[in-house]
């Protein structure tokens, strides 16, 4: 026990007649008063200290594993919003389509909040090779503007993206079941407009892997003109996918381009597009949430017993004081400060330690080793970049602020209570 | 110092601290209330994911061919012997089904959808989704129906309805494309949309009559026990040489890796917790010991062993850490009760279906895990106790007189 600071501490007492004391004084007083007991404020510092780091990086994993899958998942194919008929998205049939696709498109790409803007026509069809067939969508685009909307082109494993005018690009499974070759000719065969057949013939040119292997059968990309003319469509699209800047402006962007698009046609967002990441994001977000409420509480509870230990050690001084002129507001406003110091002595720990891990993780970023075959089906990237920003360092530190005051201040009003004759009486 | 003797002593101890010690309690009871009901609802998300992975055509253990995965279609078919599941005499089996299942192309005059077509038998399907499907319309008889019954989802994309025809085409084994008309027997609702679009029901002997082969793909068995897969896993591998028996965490690797994920999350989640408790313990263990050194100093000077100092203070230690646990367990029981039933999450429907969990969620709690987190806390309550039992046991007599 370090007795030297006691005999330091200045006696407590304000100026005659006013019974308070300078802001400064309480400052000083509250600051010796914590290392009285070097060790409980060390623990308690230490506890604060220990949430507000696993706080902080489990906010940062978090929130940055929220970004990199909307990134994965929006750009892999959905985009940041999409341009439909009103009913496609419910109903997606051949029918319910843009009557004048490449106008719309032209438009939509003049907007300063689009960076780029790609068509898509899609229609489900038979895929044969000589006697060999099997289902799947048939999804027109346009060779140059789609590399800029979607991930699909860049999975290429073989050959080239659609070189040519009745090129295909066929995932590697698809071309594995039906014997595939770069260089084979494959017959589409489908339901077009009004109920005749469509059909077309394309080359396959390129072979596409994305690791999920329903996926990778299910889906074809062909020239936009090329499935145009076979289903009758004319200039018509069903989709027009949107990319802005970034995926979290979505929203803002799609409201403002709403009121400019024609009749029976709208603007969905990533959010509606894809109802399941959002999904995902909020249970997640919700078993954080838990996890840190419980943290704080936890924390605030062991401060709380800190200040029920001190306030109860320290009767006998209270008393005193009191007897000598202090008022009790006076010294709770003393005990609240002790818990203000404390509270930046463990943040400043915590924080430390958190804020330069998280600095230095956030642009390396942390690899998902062994998790590829969830990281594929729950649409996460390869590597997390924790978010480093206001919030995920802040609030943490600025939520267990308001634990602390509070936990200092609860045992303190015990001081208002507290009769000077009694208390001097209290053995120590 | 007889254990009676120490428990009385730590336990009068410990009430002299009555507001102390209540916090505490409160704070570890808080702490396990909170990691066992996240724990409930993982396992029993891990839990709903496993038997939805099971129902959903997969059960405990399947048979296919070994190029099946890779290149689905009655080409990697097989005809099982006769009798074969003699050979699981000793194992306890729910049921098994043979099923035959292509993929195919579903046509009505208006849409066109890629499907997989199951060729079953009704009667063995109670080990599937299929068993407990509700069907608006009429359900398959047998495996001789020659109607077929679709998803509710999927009837609405074709634009059709019960009594109608749609026709469907695939691969015979020869590679060439059959193709043929079926009428609606039923539309079905199952949990999940994606099961509707995808699932194409009727009678396996219709789907060999439109394949031209008497071959299955898949043999499919639920047992009466998870536990006994391995055992059935051997047998059957010596009955089906040249086949792969596969059990469902194979089938099935994200849904297993979830599973494992929830084992382990009680410890990560335990240990982030209960961290940040261990500072406030051992803090108030700490106070209870320097305000005890002249009592300490005095029972020392009467002749205690330094043993018995630090036996009573891991004992201190171990109650507190008891009663907040117990008061915890006891918490997180009275929570979960209302909720054993289930809890609606249709809110969140997209997610839980793309994760195979049901709208109606059943959170789970179980004994065993309860157990971990008691057995964990007496241990932490032991360390967290080491470092103030240290402090305690370096109190000589001199100290305490000099107070």
């Amino acid at each position: 026990m370090a007795a030297a600071d006691i005999a330091e501490a200045p006696p407590v007492a304000g100026p005659a007649g006013t019974g308070s004391v300078g802001i400064g004084l309480h400052m000083r007083v509250a600051w010796r008063n914590l290392w009285r007991n070097g060790r409980r404020t060390w623990l308690t510092a230490g506890g604060i200290a220990f949430s507000i780091f696993l706080c902080v990086v489990f906010m940062s994993f978090q929130l940055g594993s929220y970004d990199g899958m909307i990134d994965t998942a929006t750009g892999m194919m959905s985009g940041h919003m999409q341009v439909q008929q009103v009913d496609y998205f419910d109903d997606p049939k051949v029918a319910n389509r843009i009557a004048q696709g490449s106008e719309l498109l032209r438009e939509l790409e003049q907007s300063p909040d689009i960076v780029a803007a790609a068509p898509r026509v899609e229609g489900f069809a038979l895929v044969s090779v000589g006697e060999r067939s099997f289902g799947g969508l048939v999804m027109g685009v346009d060779p140059v503007r789609e590399p800029e909307v979607s991930a699909l082109s860049k999975q290429i494993v073989e050959g080239e993206y659609l070189p040519r005018a009745d090129s295909a690009y066929v995932g590697k499974a698809l071309a594995t079941n039906l014997g595939l070759r770069i260089g084979d000719e494959i017959f589409v065969m489908g339901s077009a407009l009004e109920g005749g057949v469509a059909a077309a013939l394309f080359t396959v040119d390129g072979l596409f892997d994305t690791g999920q292997v329903e996926l990778d059968r299910s889906i074809m990309q062909v020239p936009l003109s090329a499935v145009q003319s076979a289903f009758d469509l004319g200039d018509s699209v069903h989709r027009i996918v949107l990319m802005g800047r970034n995926a979290n402006d979505a929203t803002a962007i799609a409201e403002r381009l709403a009121p400019a698009l024609p009749e029976g046609v709208r603007i969905l967002d990533w959010d509606k597009l894809l109802p399941e990441l959002r999904q995902m994001i909020q249970m997640d977000a919700v078993s954080g949430l838990i996890i840190y409420v419980l943290l704080v509480a936890i924390v605030a509870l062991s401060v709380a017993n800190s200040f029920t230990m001190t306030v109860f050690e320290r009767t006998r001084e209270f008393g005193m004081l009191i007897a000598i002129g202090m008022r009790p507001g006076g010294i709770v406003a003393m005990i609240v400060i002790e818990a203000l110091c404390m509270w930046v002595v463990g943040t400043a720990i915590g924080a430390a330690i958190s804020f330069s891990l998280m600095a230095g993780l956030g642009v390396v970023g942390v690899p998902i080793a062994g998790l590829e075959d969830m990281a594929g089906q729950f649409m996460m990237p390869e590597r997390i970049h924790p978010e480093v920003s206001f919030f995920t360092l802040g609030t943490a530190p600025l939520v267990l602020l308001v634990g602390t005051l509070v936990a200092g201040l609860i045992p303190a009003l015990r001081v208002r209570r507290l009769k000077p004759v009694e208390a001097l009486r209290e053995e120590e | 110092m007889p254990l009676k003797l120490l428990l009385q002593l730590s336990w009068r101890n410990l009430w002299r601290h009555r507001r102390r010690n209540g916090i505490m309690v409160l704070a570890i009871a808080l702490a396990v209330t909170g990691v066992m009901l996240m724990n409930t609802l993982m396992r029993g998300m891990a839990a709903e994911m496993r038997e939805a992975a099971i129902d959903n055509l997969t059960g405990h253990i399947k048979v296919i061919h070994p190029g099946y995965m890779a290149d689905p279609g009655i080409g990697r078919g097989f005809e099982p012997e006769q009798g074969w599941e003699q050979a699981l005499a000793d194992v306890p089996v729910a049921g098994w089904a043979q099923r035959v299942r292509v993929p195919a192309v579903i046509m009505s005059e208006r849409e066109t959808r890629g499907v997989q077509l199951v060729g079953v038998d009704p009667a063995r399907e109670a080990i599937s989704f299929l068993g407990s499907l509700s069907v608006d319309g009429e359900a398959l008889s047998g495996a001789e129906d020659r109607r077929i019954i679709i998803g509710a989802t999927l009837a609405e994309q074709l634009e059709t309805s019960v009594g109608r025809r749609l026709v469907i085409m695939t691969q015979g084994a020869d590679g060439l494309n059959r193709e043929a008309g079926y009428r609606i027997a039923g539309t079905y609702d199952a949990d999940s949309n994606a099961l509707e679009k995808v699932f194409v029901f009727t009678g396996a002997q219709t789907v060999a009559r439109l394949l031209e082969s008497p071959a299955v793909t898949e043999v499919s068995l639920r047992l009466e026990s998870g536990d006994d897969i391995p055992l059935a896993l051997a047998e059957l591998g010596a009955v089906f040489e040249d086949l792969d028996v596969k059990a469902w965490q194979d089938l099935e690797p994200q849904v297993a890796s979830m599973v494992l994920v929830a084992d382990f999350g009680l410890y990560i989640m335990y240990f982030v917790i209960m961290g940040a408790l261990v500072f406030g313990l051992v803090n108030a263990l700490v106070t209870a010991v320097m305000e005890r050194v002249r009592e300490l100093g005095m029972l020392r000077a009467l002749g205690m062993r330094p043993r018995s100092v630090v036996a009573q203070v891991v004992v201190e230690s171990t109650l507190v850490m008891t009663a907040g646990v117990v008061a915890g367990l006891a918490l997180a029981v009275v929570c979960y009760l209302p909720f054993s039933g289930g809890i609606d999450l249709s809110a969140f429907s997209e997610t839980m279906q793309m994760m195979g969990v049901r709208n109606i969620f059943t959170p789970r709690l179980e004994v065993a895990d309860m157990v971990i987190v008691f057995v964990l806390s007496l241990v932490l309550g032991v360390l967290a106790s080491l470092y103030p039992a240290r402090r305690a046991v370096k109190v000589t007599p001199l100290d305490a007189m000099r107070r």
